[in-house]
C-alpha cells in the first residue's frame, strides 16, 4: 500500500475510529485503501479486514493512553514518520475517529496535519460520544474539534446519540455502539461507492476534491433511503429528515451540497428529476449544487441518497458548547473565539504577519522550520488545552 | 617548548562563559580560570546589542584571567546557531596511476575536490571534516592509499554558517580588544569535551541544550555523519512558559529551574504550585502538571528537530552509544528519560571527561562547550605548533 499512489484512503484513528473504519470496509465488500493508527494493540488485534499502525509502542508498550489526549497525541508524535510514510502517495482521505478518548482527541488532529502537509485533501468523521457517556466525555472531546476542523478541509461531526437515533433502536444498552457502527458503516460505504463508482452523472473523487479544497469546514452527512412506488419523493423527505443532520442550522442555511444517488438500473429519468427539484426546493436559492448518480443492481427497486451538506461560516461570536474559560485557546496566533470556522488550508503555524504568541522573540528573526515558526510556544501550535 | 595556555569563549543566550585551560607535559588539560557572566544583548545565539553583549566578554573573561593568572589577549570562541548547517558532499576522481594503485596525489586531489562546495554566497565554511573514502564500490575505507581501484571517491561533511553572524561574533570580542584566533562550531566542542573514542565507535549524538539554540553532531561509523543547530534552547521553554501562565519571565525561569520537569506524568494532576505576587502580577496557584506540559511540549519537539535530522543523516540507526546531553538545558529532570522515548536509545547527561578542574562547579554539562573549545585548542596546537583557524581536518582529528 505504501509503495502505490492511493487516490483515496479510508484512515480510522483511535480505538473507536480503527473500529468504525474497519465496520465500513466489511460493509463495503469491495477495494477500499484503509488504515487505522491507535496505541492500544489489544484492541487492535480484533480488526483483521485492514492495516492497524501501533503508535507509540516505544512509550506505551502497545497499551492504550487511558483517555488522555496528551499521551495519545505524544504517541502520534513518536511516529510521526511512520505514520507520513504510511499515508504517502494519498489525495484525498476520510479520516474517521471517534472523540473523546486518548488517541482519538490526541492524534487526530496530527493525522490530518501530516496529510495536509502531504498536500492531500481531508473529509474527516468524527463522533461524539454518547450521553450517557457523561458530560465530562463529551466536554474532552468537543475540545478537540477546534483543532480537527483547522486541520481538515471538511469536519461532519456525528453524535452517536444521532446515529443510534437513526436506526431506531430502543433496545438494550448493548445494541447502542452495533447499532450506530452499522449506521455509520452503511452511510460511508454509500458515500464511498458514490464516489469510486463511475456513475452516469459522475461525482467522482476529483469532484470531491474540488469541493473541498475550498476549505469548507463543517459540513453534515446524511443518508435515506426509500423502495416502492413513490420512493424518489419519500428519500427526500426521510433525508430531510434524518436525524443526523441535527437540529441546526436548517436547510435553508446551507451554503453547498454534494447529493449522490443511489438505485439499480431501474431508475427513471422522471424520478432523478423528482429527486433533484423536491431537494432544491427544501434549500435557499443560491446554494451550490452537485449531484452524481450511481447505478448498481444490488439497490435495485430502491433508492439511497446520500447528501453532503456544507454550512456556512459561524457567525462571529458562536463558540463551542461550554467550554470552560481558560480552555479556550488559540490554535494559529489569533483568537479562535471570534471566528471558529479556518480559512482554506492556511498554512498552520506560518507566521503570515501575524506575530501573537511569539512573546520575548518577536523582535528577532524568526526559527521557521518546514514552515512553523517555532518561536510561538509549542502548546499553542499543538493546540495542547491546559487544566491549569 | 611549553604549549601556551589557552583561553575559550562561548557567548551563550542566557550567560557568558570564558575559561582558561593548561596542558600539563602529561598532555592532560586541566581548566585553571574560570569567568561567567549574565548574557544580555543575545538572542537565539545571535548578536542583537554589541554594547550589551560585551560587558558580558569583559566579566567573564577578566574573572578567568584573574582566576588563572593569565593574560587572556586572544582567545577561541564557540558559535552556534541556526544558521549553522552542515552538508555532505562528495568527491571522485580517477586514480591516475597505471597500476590503479591510489596515490598520495590522488588523496589530496580528492580531498581538494570534496571541500570544494558551493555555498550562497553570504555563507563561509567553518569546517570540513573527513567521513570516508570510497574505491569503486567499495565504501567505509579511512586509508585508501597504496590500494588498488580505479575511481576514488570521498565524501565530506561541510559545515557552514552565515558570514555575518560569525562576524558579528567576532566583533563583539574585537571590540574589547582581544584577538579571537578561530571561531568553533558549539557542537564539536561539546563532542570534543564529552565523548569517548569508544562512544564515537559505536555511535552517538551529542545534542547541547543552550539558552537560545539547540545544536547537535552524530558519529556514526565512527565519523561524523552530522550536526547542525537550531535556534531554539531553553529560552523558549521560558517563553512558552511566561504565555501559559501570564508570569513574568525572571519568575517564569526561575520556576522553570525549581520545579520544571520533562516528563508530564512526574506530577499529578492535583499539585499545585505556588507563584507569589510579582510586581503587577497577582499572587495565584498553577497546575504543576500543566506547568510540565507546557516544558514537555517545547522539549520533545526540540528533540524531535534533532532525531528528525539524525533521520535523514541516516544516522538515527546507527547510535549505539546512545545520545548525550549537555549545556545549561541538560539539567532538566527527566530530559534523559524523555530522549529515550524519542530516540528510543539510552541517554546520559554529558560532563567534561577530558578535563579537569571543573569538578567543583554546578551543573559542569553547561561547560562542555567551552571545555571541549580548549581541548579544541590544545589539539589544533599539537597538530599544527599554532593556534590559527583550523578549517581542514583530515580523519582522525576527532576520531581520537
Amino acid at each position: 500500500m505504501n509503495d502505490a499512489i492511493v487516490s483515496m484512503m479510508l484512515v480510522g484513528v483511535g480505538g473507536g475510529g480503527c473500529r468504525l473504519a474497519s465496520a465500513a470496509v466489511r460493509t463495503f465488500d469491495g477495494e477500499l485503501a484503509a488504515i487505522g493508527f491507535d496505541s492500544d494493540a489489544v484492541a487492535t488485534r480484533g480488526i483483521g479486514n485492514m492495516r492497524c499502525m501501533i503508535l507509540g509502542a516505544k512509550r506505551f508498550d502497545g497499551h492504550g493512553t487511558g483517555g488522555d489526549p496528551v499521551k495519545g497525541r505524544s504517541a502520534a508524535q513518536d511516529d510521526a514518520e511512520a505514520v507520513a510514510a504510511a499515508l504517502a502517495g494519498v489525495r484525498l482521505a476520510v479520516v474517521v475517529t471517534a472523540l473523546g478518548g486518548g488517541v482519538g482527541n490526541g492524534a487526530t488532529p496530527l493525522v490530518l496535519n501530516t496529510l495536509r502537509n502531504a498536500g492531500a485533501h481531508t473529509l474527516c468523521l468524527a463522533t461524539l460520544p454518547f450521553a450517557f457517556e457523561g458530560r465530562e466525555r463529551l466536554t474532552q472531546a468537543e475540545r478537540a474539534l477546534p483543532l480537527i476542523e483547522e486541520a481538515s478541509d471538511g469536519l461532519v461531526v456525528l453524535p452517536l446519540d444521532q446515529l443510534y437515533a437513526v436506526a431506531g433502536a430502543h433496545e438494550t444498552l448493548a445494541d447502542a455502539m452495533p447499532q450506530a457502527e452499522a449506521v455509520f458503516s452503511a452511510a460511508l460505504t454509500l458515500f464511498w461507492r458514490l464516489v469510486t463508482t463511475p456513475g452516469f452523472i459522475a461525482l467522482d473523487a476529483e469532484s470531491l476534491l474540488a469541493v473541498l479544497a475550498q476549505g469548507r469546514g463543517r459540513c453534515r452527512l446524511a443518508v435515506a433511503s426509500a423502495a416502492g412506488a413513490a420512493r424518489a419523493t419519500e428519500a427526500v423527505a426521510r433525508l430531510c429528515r434524518s436525524p443526523l443532520l441535527g437540529k441546526a442550522p436548517p436547510l435553508q442555511e446551507v451554503q453547498a451540497i454534494t447529493l449522490g444517488v443511489l438505485a439499480g438500473g431501474d431508475l427513471r429519468l422522471a424520478e432523478l428529476s423528482e429527486i433533484s427539484k423536491h431537494m432544491q426546493a427544501a434549500l435557499a436559492r443560491g446554494c451550490e449544487w452537485r449531484m452524481g448518480t450511481v447505478l448498481d443492481e444490488r439497490y435495485a427497486g430502491s433508492i439511497h441518497l446520500v447528501a453532503l451538506l456544507f454550512d456556512g461560516p459561524r457567525q462571529p461570536g458562536a463558540r463551542l458548547p461550554e467550554p470552560a474559560a481558560e480552555e479556550t485557546f488559540d490554535a494559529a496566533g489569533g483568537s479562535l473565539a471570534g471566528d471558529l470556522r479556518p480559512a482554506a488550508r492556511r498554512p498552520r503555524g506560518r507566521t503570515g504577519g501575524r506575530l501573537q504568541g511569539r512573546g520575548r522573540f518577536k523582535d528577532v528573526e524568526a526559527t521557521l522550520i518546514n514552515g512553523e515558526d517555532l518561536d510561538r510556544p509549542t502548546y499553542l501550535r499543538l493546540g495542547i488545552v491546559l487544566d491549569r | 617548548m611549553a604549549i601556551p595556555p589557552i583561553a575559550a569563549l562561548e557567548i551563550g543566550t542566557t550567560q557568558t562563559i570564558a575559561l582558561v585551560g593548561e596542558m600539563d607535559d602529561a598532555r592532560r588539560v586541566t581548566i585553571t580560570g574560570r569567568g561567567v557572566y549574565k548574557t544580555t544583548g543575545v538572542r537565539k545565539g545571535q548578536i542583537i546589542d554589541v554594547e550589551l553583549a560585551k560587558v558580558g566578554v569583559v566579566r567573564a573573561v577578566q574573572q578567568a584571567s584573574e582566576e588563572s593568572e593569565v593574560d587572556v589577549g586572544r582567545l577561541l570562541l564557540a558559535a552556534s546557531g541556526g544558521h549553522i548547517e552542515s552538508k555532505v558532499n562528495r568527491g571522485s576522481v580517477p586514480v591516475r596511476a597505471r597500476d590503479q594503485i591510489v596515490s598520495h596525489e590522488d588523496v589530496e586531489e580528492v580531498i581538494e575536490l570534496a571541500q570544494a562546495v558551493n555555498l550562497p554566497s553570504d555563507r563561509d565554511i567553518m569546517h570540513t571534516v573527513t567521513q570516508s573514502f570510497g574505491l569503486d564500490d567499495q565504501t567505509g575505507i579511512m586509508k585508501p592509499e597504496g590500494l588498488h581501484g580505479a575511481q576514488l571517491s570521498l565524501d565530506m561533511l561541510v559545515i557552514h554558517a552565515l558570514r555575518n553572524r560569525i562576524d558579528n561574533l567576532r566583533k563583539v570580542v574585537q571590540s574589547v580588544e582581544l584577538n579571537v584566533d578561530d571561531v568553533v562550531f558549539s557542537g564539536l566542542c561539546a563532542a570534543l569535551a564529552t565523548l569517548t573514542t569508544e562512544q564515537k565507535r559505536a555511535g552517538v549524538v551529542v545534542i547541547d541544550l543552550g539558552g537560545g539554540t539547540t545544536s547537535y553532531l552524530a558519529y556514526a561509523d565512527n565519523v561524523i555523519a552530522c550536526a547542525g543547530s537550531f535556534g531554539v534552547g531553553g529560552d523558549h521553554v521560558t517563553n512558552d512558559l511566561t504565555q501559559a501562565f501570564n508570569l513574568p519571565t525572571a519568575r517564569a525561569e526561575e520556576l522553570k529551574r525549581s520545579d520544571g520537569h520533562a516528563l508530564v506524568g512526574a506530577a499529578t494532576g492535583l499539585k499545585r504550585l505556588a507563584i507569589p505576587q510579582d510586581l503587577g502580577f497577582q499572587e495565584r496557584s498553577i497546575s504543576l502538571k500543566a506547568f510540565h506540559v507546557v516544558i514537555n511540549a517545547r522539549l520533545a519537539e526540540t528533540l524531535r528537530l534533532v532525531r528528525s535530522a539524525l533521520l535523514e543523516a541516516g544516522a538515527l540507526s546507527k547510535l549505539g552509544a546512545g545520545v548525550v546531553f549537555t549545556g545549561g538545558g541538560a539539567a532538566m529532570p527527566g530530559l534523559t528519560e524523555l530522549g529515550r522515548a524519542i530516540f528510543g536509545v539510552p541517554c546520559q547527561i554529558g560532563e567534561p571527561c577530558n578535563v579537569s578542574g571543573l569538578d567543583a562547579v554546578e551543573n559542569p554539562a553547561a561547560y562542555a562547550t567551552v571545555a571541549g573549545l580548549v581541548l579544541y585548542g590544545f589539539k589544533t596546537y599539537q597538530e599544527t605548533g599554532i593556534i590559527r583557524p583550523f578549517k581542514e581536518f583530515i580523519q582522525g582529528f576527532f576520531r581520537r
